[in-house]
C-alpha cells in the first residue's frame, strides 16, 4: 500500500512537475510581439524540439501590454488582450508541431503577492505582468519600466490595476520567483532577452532594453545559466543572416500574432520594417 | 527534348513577379486542394489578395475542384478534415487581405452554374475574393475510382460531388460549368486583364506532380484558351523543392504566412501540421520556391490546348493515346527514343474539332522510356512513357 502511495506520488509529481524536461528556455520580453520578431526561430526550435516529444519547456514572461494607447494616451484593454491572444496563437504554432492539439488554461496567479495573468499550453507557459507600455521613451501612461528602474516613480501599477509593483527590487523579485518555481530541477536554464548593451542593441525600444536590465536583475543569483542576448531594432541594419526555412519560420509567427490582431481590429504588423526582422537574428551568449 | 525546346514557346520566369500596372483586373486561380496555391503560387496570390483588398477594380477568384478529404487510407470521405482544409485556406485569404485593409465578414450562398446541366457549386466571398469549392473527390491515389483525371480520360462517365450535391456528366461538363464560373465572375469588372494561375500540368516540366494537381492544370488551361484573351501562368509544384530557392527574403515571408496560416488551421481543428522546415522537400520547401512559364497573350505566346495524354503508363504494349483537337486542322504524332530518335510515325492527318483516342501498339519495340511527340492545332505536346 505504502509502496503503491509512493508510485502514484512520483507519476503525479512526473505529470505535474518537470520531471519530463531536459531543459528550460525563458523568453523575458517587454511586449507580446516581441519574441517572434527577433527571437522566433529560436523560440520554435526551444517549442518544438522533437526526440520523442517535447524536451524542452518554455516560459515566456511578458513584463508590459505593448504599446496600445500610446497614440491616444487611453489603453484599451480588449487591445491588449487581443495582442496576447496573438502572440498565444504564435505558440500554438510552435508548440502544435509535436502531438496532437490541446486545450489553453488561464489562470491568475501570486507571485510574491501579485497577481499575475498565467497561461498554460502544453510544454509552454505565459506571465503577463500588464504593466504600462513606456511608449518608445515617451511615457505617455506616466509610468514604465524605464522610470521605475531609474527612480523617478516609486511604484508601478499593472494597466487593469491587478497589481502594484512598489519599486524595482519587488519587481525583479517576483521575475526572480517565477523563474525559480518554473525551472524547479531542471538543470539546463536558457534565458532569452533583450541585450543591455546600446552599443551592441542599438536604437532599441527602452522597455525592451529595462525588460532586458529585469531579466539580468532576476537571474543574477541564478546559475549555471546559458543567456541569449539578442540585437532587436537594429538588426535591419544588419546583413540578412537566416536561410529561408528560418525566414519561413519567423513569417509565420508574425503571421499568427498579425491573424488575430487584424480580426479584432488591430492595425496589421504586417510592416516592411517588421518583414525585414524576419530575416535576421542576431545574439549572443553569455555563459553563467 | 529538342523538339519541346523548338516547339513549346514557354518564358520560365524564376525570382521574379509579375506586374501589373492595369486599371482592373481578375485574377483565377485553380487549385486542386485548399492548399496548393499558397504552396506553389503563394507570392502571386499575396499580391494579387492585396490589390484586390485595396481597391474595388480588381478581384481574385480562388476555384478549388477537390475538395482535399484525401481519404487515400480509408473508405469513405472524411468531412471534418476536408471542412478544416477549407477553414485553412480562408485563413489564408483572410490574414493576407486584412494586412490592407480592415477586417469584414465572410460570405456565404450557393450558386447554380450550367455546364452541360446545373450544378450547385459552395462559394465564400470575402471582399474582392471569391472561392469555389467544386468538391469532387480527391484522387490521392490510382485505386480511387472516381477522380477528375478519370473523368477526362473517360475511365468514367460521370463524377459526383464528395457533399452528394451534384454530379458531372463527363469531363465536358465540369469545363462548361467552370467555363461559365470565369466568364461570370470576369463579367463583374468592366474589361478587365484576366490572369488564370494553374499547376503546370507538363510531366517534363513538373514531374512527379499529384494527378489531381496535373488534371486541374489542364482545366485552367483549356478554360484559359477558351477565354482567348486570358494570360496563362503555370506553376511547377513538387518538383520545386529539387531546386534552388529562388525568391527575396520579403516574397518567402509572404508565401510562408500563408502556408503557416493553412497549418494553424489545420492543427487547431486537430489535424497534423503541414509546417516542416526540418524537411529538405516538404511543406516549407516548396513554400519559399516559386517556378512558373508564362502564356500570355500580351507576348503572343499561344496557350496549348492538346492535352496529350497516355493510358495506361506505365504502358504494356498496347495504350491509348488521348488529344484533344481545338481547331480543324494537321495533327502530326510521333514516337521517339529518349535521344532523340523518331521510332515510329503514328498519326500524320487533317482532323477536325474533337477529342480523339488512338489505340497504340508499340509492337517489337523494347521495353523503357519513350517521349510521344504530338503537333495537334499548331502546338508541339511532349509526353515521356514507360514501356513495361
Amino acid at each position: 500500500m505504502k509502496k503503491t502511495a509512493i508510485v502514484i506520488f512520483l507519476l503525479t509529481l512526473y505529470i505535474n512537475g518537470n520531471c519530463q524536461y531536459q531543459s528550460i528556455s525563458f523568453y523575458v520580453i517587454a511586449h507580446p510581439d516581441q519574441w517572434e520578431l527577433f527571437m522566433g526561430e529560436n523560440a520554435y526550435q526551444d517549442i518544438s524540439s522533437v526526440v520523442n516529444g517535447p524536451q524542452n519547456k518554455v516560459v515566456f514572461i511578458y513584463a508590459t501590454t505593448g504599446s496600445d494607447g500610446c497614440n491616444s494616451g487611453h489603453l484599451n484593454i480588449s487591445n491588449y488582450l487581443t495582442r496576447q491572444a496573438g502572440a498565444n496563437n504564435s505558440v500554438e504554432f510552435c508548440a502544435d508541431k509535436v502531438g496532437s492539439h490541446s486545450e489553453w488554461f488561464t489562470d491568475h496567479v501570486s507571485v510574491q503577492g501579485h497577481n499575475i495573468l498565467k497561461y498554460i499550453y502544453k510544454n509552454t507557459v505565459s506571465y503577463c505582468l500588464r504593466l504600462p507600455d513606456g511608449c518608445n521613451g515617451q511615457n505617455i501612461f506616466g509610468q514604465s519600466l524605464q522610470l521605475l528602474h531609474d527612480g523617478a516613480i516609486s511604484s508601478i501599477i499593472a494597466v487593469d490595476s491587478s497589481a502594484t509593483y512598489t519599486g524595482w527590487s519587488d519587481l525583479t523579485n517576483t521575475v526572480n520567483q517565477i523563474i525559480i518555481s518554473e525551472k524547479g530541477p531542471i538543470d539546463h536554464i536558457y534565458i532569452n532577452t533583450a541585450d543591455t548593451d546600446v552599443s551592441i542593441n542599438k536604437g532599441d525600444n527602452p522597455d525592451h532594453i529595462y525588460t532586458g536590465m529585469l531579466c539580468m536583475d532576476a537571474v543574477n543569483a541564478i546559475s549555471p545559466l546559458t543567456i541569449n542576448l539578442f540585437v532587436e531594432f537594429g538588426v535591419a541594419a544588419l546583413p540578412s543572416n537566416l536561410d529561408e526555412f528560418s525566414i519561413a519560420t519567423n513569417a509565420a509567427l508574425l503571421s499568427q500574432l498579425d491573424y488575430t490582431g487584424t480580426e479584432n481590429g488591430l492595425p496589421s504588423e504586417w510592416t516592411t520594417l517588421n518583414i525585414n526582422y524576419m530575416s535576421r537574428n542576431y545574439f549572443r551568449t553569455v555563459i553563467k | 527534348m529538342k523538339h519541346r525546346l523548338l516547339f513549346i514557346i514557354s518564358l520560365s520566369i524564376i525570382g521574379s513577379n509579375i506586374s501589373f500596372a492595369q486599371s482592373s483586373r481578375i485574377s483565377f486561380y485553380f487549385s486542386a486542394h485548399p492548399d496548393d496555391w499558397q504552396l506553389f503560387m503563394g507570392v502571386n496570390a499575396f499580391k494579387d489578395i492585396a490589390a484586390a483588398s485595396t481597391g474595388n477594380s480588381n478581384k481574385v477568384v480562388f476555384i478549388y475542384t477537390t475538395a482535399g478529404e484525401a481519404n487515400c487510407n480509408s473508405l469513405g470521405v472524411n468531412k471534418g478534415y476536408y471542412l478544416a482544409r477549407q477553414e485553412s485556406a480562408n485563413r489564408s485569404i483572410q490574414f493576407c487581405s486584412d494586412i490592407y485593409s480592415p477586417h469584414s465578414a465572410w460570405k456565404s450562398s450557393v450558386i447554380s452554374m450550367q455546364g452541360v446541366t446545373s450544378h450547385d457549386i459552395l462559394q465564400l466571398s470575402y471582399k474582392n475574393i471569391v472561392c469555389y469549392f467544386l468538391r469532387l473527390p480527391d484522387g490521392c491515389e490510382e485505386w480511387v475510382p472516381a477522380t477528375i483525371t478519370k473523368l477526362a480520360n473517360r475511365d468514367i462517365t460521370s463524377l459526383m460531388t464528395v457533399d452528394s450535391n451534384t454530379t458531372y456528366h463527363g469531363y465536358d461538363d465540369i469545363v462548361e460549368t467552370v467555363k461559365n464560373l470565369v466568364d461570370y465572375e470576369s463579367s463583374t469588372l468592366q474589361q478587365p486583364e484576366v490572369w488564370i494561375q494553374a499547376s503546370d500540368w507538363d510531366p517534363l516540366i513538373s514531374p512527379a506532380d499529384h494527378p489531381d494537381h496535373t488534371q486541374t492544370g489542364r482545366l485552367a488551361t483549356e478554360i484559359a484558351s477558351r477565354v482567348g484573351y486570358a494570360s496563362l501562368a503555370l506553376f511547377e509544384d513538387y518538383n520545386t523543392c529539387n531546386k534552388p530557392c529562388n525568391l527575396t527574403p520579403g516574397e518567402i515571408a509572404m508565401e510562408a504566412s500563408l502556408q503557416s496560416q493553412v497549418s494553424f488551421g489545420r492543427t487547431h481543428s486537430g489535424w497534423l501540421p503541414e509546417w516542416d522546415p526540418e524537411n529538405n522537400c516538404g511543406h516549407v520547401s516548396w513554400a519559399t520556391r516559386n517556378y512558373f512559364r508564362i502564356y500570355s497573350t500580351a507576348t503572343d505566346t499561344k496557350i496549348p490546348t492538346t492535352f496529350l495524354t497516355i493510358s495506361p503508363n506505365p504502358a504494356g504494349e498496347a495504350f491509348n493515346i488521348n488529344y484533344k483537337v481545338m481547331e480543324d486542322g494537321p495533327v502530326n504524332i510521333a514516337l521517339y527514343d529518349l535521344t532523340g530518335n523518331l521510332k515510329a510515325t503514328i498519326l500524320n492527318e487533317y482532323q477536325n474539332r474533337g477529342v480523339y483516342t488512338i489505340n497504340y501498339h508499340s509492337g517489337t519495340f523494347p521495353d523503357g522510356n519513350y517521349i510521344i511527340c504530338a503537333k495537334i492545332s499548331g502546338h508541339m505536346n511532349t509526353l515521356k512513357f514507360t514501356k513495361l
